[in-house]
């Protein structure tokens, strides 16, 4: 039996209202992830995908305004459930998120366990309501979450403060919190990105190793596709608030079926070799409210041609599990983006 | 014939903390942070150097010293032959205006106050010699601007009203200004998207084809290493781990680190991936840094000689070097 | 490419000023402009606009002599001869609130003036070579003026130099100095460790021009947020010590002047003391807000693209 999708987004449409300016950060969104999936999100800068994670928590500013779609987790439209229902039962328990700056999620006055026993106690008295346990009883709980990500000494280290932890640990402490047995979904924005290379292999591999072990699914937000090769099931390219290509990571990476992806491949300085130049995509991201015609990547698209700049492309399901957002690719069957 | 640009032998720069009174009595007492701790490097004029290392490594603080911005403790910069060490100020001026730096932080080396155009003809208005056209600066900054690619009406906005790749290609027009022949660029992509930092590589190596410049590549990305630099050096912990041409570090990894260091990096390749080493524990601190070999701590081959004995650079031919024992047969 | 050749004997400014520099009329427009967006800071401007033109034009706005006595009227409520009414010498209170104006301008900006360039002079200099001599130097002469009760220490000065209106301004600039010296140094020391202060060291600037081109204008934001408040509280300074005795010397009108003679006959006479009272609050709001508009507008984050 083919149980039904852990997350499914249907046609999630966002706006930012700013004074007369409405900014289209999400387009039309569609997707659908399974569970014990690793979904990667990737693109560059205005693409939307961190504004994805929040829409998805219902963490976005006033300023946000979603105007179509539905985010169905378990069934359960995210997008009707009161702010209430939100933070007593999914935010930081059923789903969780950590960021790219864990100095940032971690407050420096207070000391770790301080920190961790509130969550827990907290998180404690949404499950059972009308109770209300004193702290303490939570010291053993946040020690074991401080071991199973790998801190040496969790009795002593627990009563440190933030400036104590280096950058990598401060980011295992977040993961302690933010998965365990109780997480069906991890978003990781940028979760990564501010660490150095080693320690950046090591908190990838944690992230792997807890999620498999809590059966969780992880939807990870990265421009970094090195990562997304290495962790990804499937891969989302995201393109000016819209999914351009949408697949299995070793298909989408391997030969991709849109031209933008394919161009982002060959900016990689690690696919070219020394004295040749690298690919740079002309021109620049549109802003969110001022988007071309038609496909939005058509000004930049050195394969453009007439029908792009009049009809979006809509996402279309061109191999098996393996969606594009391209006319061309449609049309004609697989391609060969080669651009330079 | 292969020019030296640049050779630095034995580099120390420590930073003293705690020496008063009060730290002696209340606190613990004199530390000394090893940020540099004796290393020795060679760069080649017209190429490209990199320097790759994580956190606490000290890259930051070499290049720092490199344009004397933090004195050393010893050792010697020999820039063309001079010592950078021993220069007084007139000889540290004229130094300053052949080597220059590009930022790591694209829009923190901009005063928010001046604008581009200011910012960018600062060092012409500082030039020592005259230049051979007549000119004007403003005319300067403009074809600096242009050979960046950004509109020469960027000279009256501000820093902050542009992008980071563009806040990014201002620096580098005001690091060529006085066409120099040595430019540190100090992790030139960070924050960059994928397309923009494509853009920026592009350029820094048409700049350098087109001046003849030579580049120490301070970066953390090991992938952008191998593709822009012709020489690398790895640094762990103050210490000179590996170095030498960038295709036989990758190819023939000599040092643990190295190998843990290249193997970690995420990488889209078609071909088989090796596999991860994953270093165990934290990097030490830089303040009581480990006997012996730094590296032992966390290293996956560490025997006995690495606690009680500091590895030397070794040679091991062909312009490589590693400061390890086990290649010391 | 643009070329643009200017005949630049013509215009005798240096060729860099031309284009690289964005007017500075734009920026004070645009600074303007920005001032008056924040909530009151349109008030506190027209209000110090008010005060300004009284105090420049007093001659023409005042409709009497404000010391032009009239025995005959003292005491008088307000009328339409006398828009707030007389005072104990039949003198008008209208005109002596707006030659007032005058006054506390002076006294405002003056001793504002005087005592922030020199506080930020020594602040920015002492910030600047931090843990050196001079540092510990600059500090202890500020801590020794501030350990002074400002009044105390106002009244002291005045004493000595005896009661005029320039006495008074470098009396308020003196207890005022290390204020800013303070803001300048902690502003300084901050700024110095930015890339920018680095770039310009590597770029072989002597430390003087450091000071003036790079550090300086960085930290004058908190700086002029200062000024702004601190011309407020000078405009009341000014009218305690005129209040005792020890400030502008009579008949000339300044407002702490009319609050000392009015307080007398407030049973009788209201009108005298609650016209400067009034003039002295509004004038601290108006400054307040003012600066607040400053302090946003100024602030290079909030600039728009």
């Amino acid at each position: 039996m083919i149980s039904e999708p852990l997350l499914e987004v249907s046609n999630l449409t966002l706006d930012y209202n700013l004074g007369n300016r409405k900014m289209r950060a999400l387009d039309r969104i569609s997707f659908s992830l399974d569970k014990g999936q690793v979904l990667g999100v990737a693109g560059e800068s205005g693409c939307g995908k961190s504004t994805l994670g929040l829409a998805i928590l219902r963490l976005l500013p006033r300023v946000a305004e979603i105007r179509r779609g539905a985010v169905f987790f378990n069934g359960t439209d995210l997008l009707k459930l009161s702010e209430k229902q939100m933070e007593q039962e999914i935010r930081g328990q059923k789903i969780t998120m950590i960021f790219q700056v864990p100095q940032n999620a971690l407050n420096p006055v207070f000391k770790i366990e301080t920190q961790m026993t509130d969550i827990l106690r907290v998180q404690d008295k949404y499950q059972n309501p009308g109770t209300r346990k004193p702290r303490g009883d939570f010291r053993q709980q946040a020690i074991e979450r401080l071991e199973s990500t790998g801190i040496a000494d969790p009795e002593a280290r627990i009563s440190n403060y933030p400036f104590e932890f280096s950058g990598g640990m401060k980011q295992r402490v977040m993961i302690g919190m933010a998965l365990s047995s109780g997480t069906s979904l991890l978003l990781a924005d940028e979760a990564t990105t501010a660490l150095d290379v080693t320690i950046e292999a090591q908190i990838n591999r944690l992230i792997t190793k807890l999620a498999a072990e809590y059966g969780t699914s992880i939807l990870y937000v990265t421009h970094n596709l090195g990562v997304l090769a290495e962790m990804a099931d499937r891969i989302m390219i995201m393109y000016a608030g819209r999914i351009f290509e949408m697949g299995q990571t070793r298909f989408v990476l391997g030969d991709p079926r849109h031209p933008y992806s394919a161009a982002l491949l060959e900016s990689l300085p690690s696919r070219q070799t020394r004295g040749k130049r690298l690919l740079a995509i002309p021109g620049f991201v549109p802003p969110l409210d001022r988007l071309p015609s038609g496909c939005s990547f058509h000004p930049r698209c050195a394969f453009a041609e007439d029908i792009c700049r009049q009809e979006v492309p809509p996402l279309t399901e061109v191999a098996s599990g393996h969606w594009s957002a391209c006319l061309l690719d449609q049309k004609r069957g697989r391609q060969k983006w080669k651009w330079s | 014939m292969e020019v030296e640009l640049i050779r630095i032998r034995n580099l120390k720069t420590w930073f003293f903390q705690g020496k008063g009174l009060l730290s002696k009595w209340f606190g613990q007492g004199l530390k000394i942070v090893h940020a540099v701790d004796g290393v020795s490097l060679t760069i080649r004029k017209g190429h490209t150097f990199g320097l790759v290392g994580e956190s606490g490594c000290g890259k930051s603080t070499l290049g720092n010293t490199i344009f004397r911005l933090v004195e050393p403790l010893e050792g010697e910069i020999l820039f063309q032959g001079r010592d950078v060490v021993k220069m007084n100020q007139k000889e540290l001026r004229r130094f300053r205006q052949q080597a220059q730096i590009i930022f790591q932080d694209q829009f923190g080396c901009m005063n928010p106050r001046m604008t581009v155009g200011q910012i960018i003809a600062e060092p012409l208005m500082m030039r020592q010699r005259e230049p051979e056209s007549q000119k004007s600066i403003e005319q300067e900054v403009a074809e600096l601007l242009n050979s960046v690619n950004l509109d020469p009406d960027a000279a009256i906005k501000f820093p902050n009203e542009f992008s980071g790749g563009q806040a990014r290609r201002i620096g580098v027009a005001r690091a060529i200004a006085l066409n120099p022949m040595f430019i540190m660029a100090d992790e030139p992509t960070s924050g960059l998207d994928i397309s923009t930092a494509a853009t920026i590589l592009n350029l820094m190596q048409d700049l350098q084809d087109k001046l003849d410049i030579t580049y120490l590549w301070v970066s953390h990305n090991l992938n952008q290493v191998k593709y822009m630099s012709d020489d690398m050096g790895v640094m762990y912990l103050g210490k000179m781990v590996e170095m030498g041409r960038t295709s036989e570090v990758f190819n023939h990894k000599a040092h643990p680190y190295t190998q843990a260091l290249i193997s970690a990096v995420p990488r889209v390749s078609s071909e088989q991936q090796e596999q991860t080493i994953f270093l165990e524990g934290e990097i030490p601190s830089p303040i009581n840094p480990p006997s012996g070999c730094y590296f032992r701590t966390r290293c996956p081959q560490v025997f006995k000689r690495c606690e009680e004995e500091e590895p030397p650079l070794l040679d091991l031919g062909g312009e490589h070097f590693c400061a390890c024992h086990l290649h010391d047969a | 490419m643009e070329t643009e050749t200017v005949n630049q004997t013509q215009v005798g400014i240096s060729p860099a000023q031309l284009t690289l520099k964005r007017k500075w009329t734009d920026t004070l427009c645009v600074t303007l402009r920005a001032v008056v967006k924040v909530r009151g800071g349109l008030w506190g401007g027209i209000f110090i606009s008010v005060m300004l033109l009284c105090a420049i034009g007093a001659q023409w706005i005042a409709p009497s002599d404000p010391n032009a006595q009239n025995i005959m009227h003292r005491f008088a409520g307000p009328s339409l001869d006398h828009f707030f009414g007389t005072d104990y010498l039949g003198r008008d209170i209208f005109s002596r609130i707006v030659y007032g104006c005058r006054i506390a301008v002076m006294v405002a900006f003056g001793a504002v003036t005087l005592s922030s360039i020199v506080g930020v002079f020594l602040g920015v200099v002492s910030g600047y070579n931090e843990g050196k001599k001079i540092d510990y130097f600059i500090i202890w002469v500020f801590d020794i003026v501030r350990s002074f009760p400002q009044i105390i220490l106002a009244l002291a000065i005045v004493a000595v130099l005896g009661p005029s209106l320039f006495n008074v301004v470098v009396a308020l600039a003196f207890t005022a100095f290390p204020f800013y010296g303070r803001v300048a140094r902690a502003q300084t020391l901050s700024v110095k460790e930015a890339d920018y202060v680095k770039a310009a060291e590597a770029m072989g600037l002597k430390p003087l021009k450091i000071i003036l081109r790079h550090i300086t204008p960085n930290i004058m934001a908190p700086v002029i947020v200062c000024l702004g408040m601190d011309m407020a509280t000078m405009i009341v300074w000014e009218s305690g010590l005129s209040f005792l005795g020890l400030g502008v010397r009579p008949p000339t009108a300044s407002w702490g002047i009319m609050l000392r003679n009015g307080y007398k006959y407030i049973q009788t006479s209201p009108w005298m003391i609650l016209w400067p009272a009034l003039a002295i609050a509004l004038a601290m709001i108006a400054f307040s807000l003012f600066s607040e508009g400053l302090r946003v507008a100024l602030d290079p984050k909030e600039r728009e693209r």
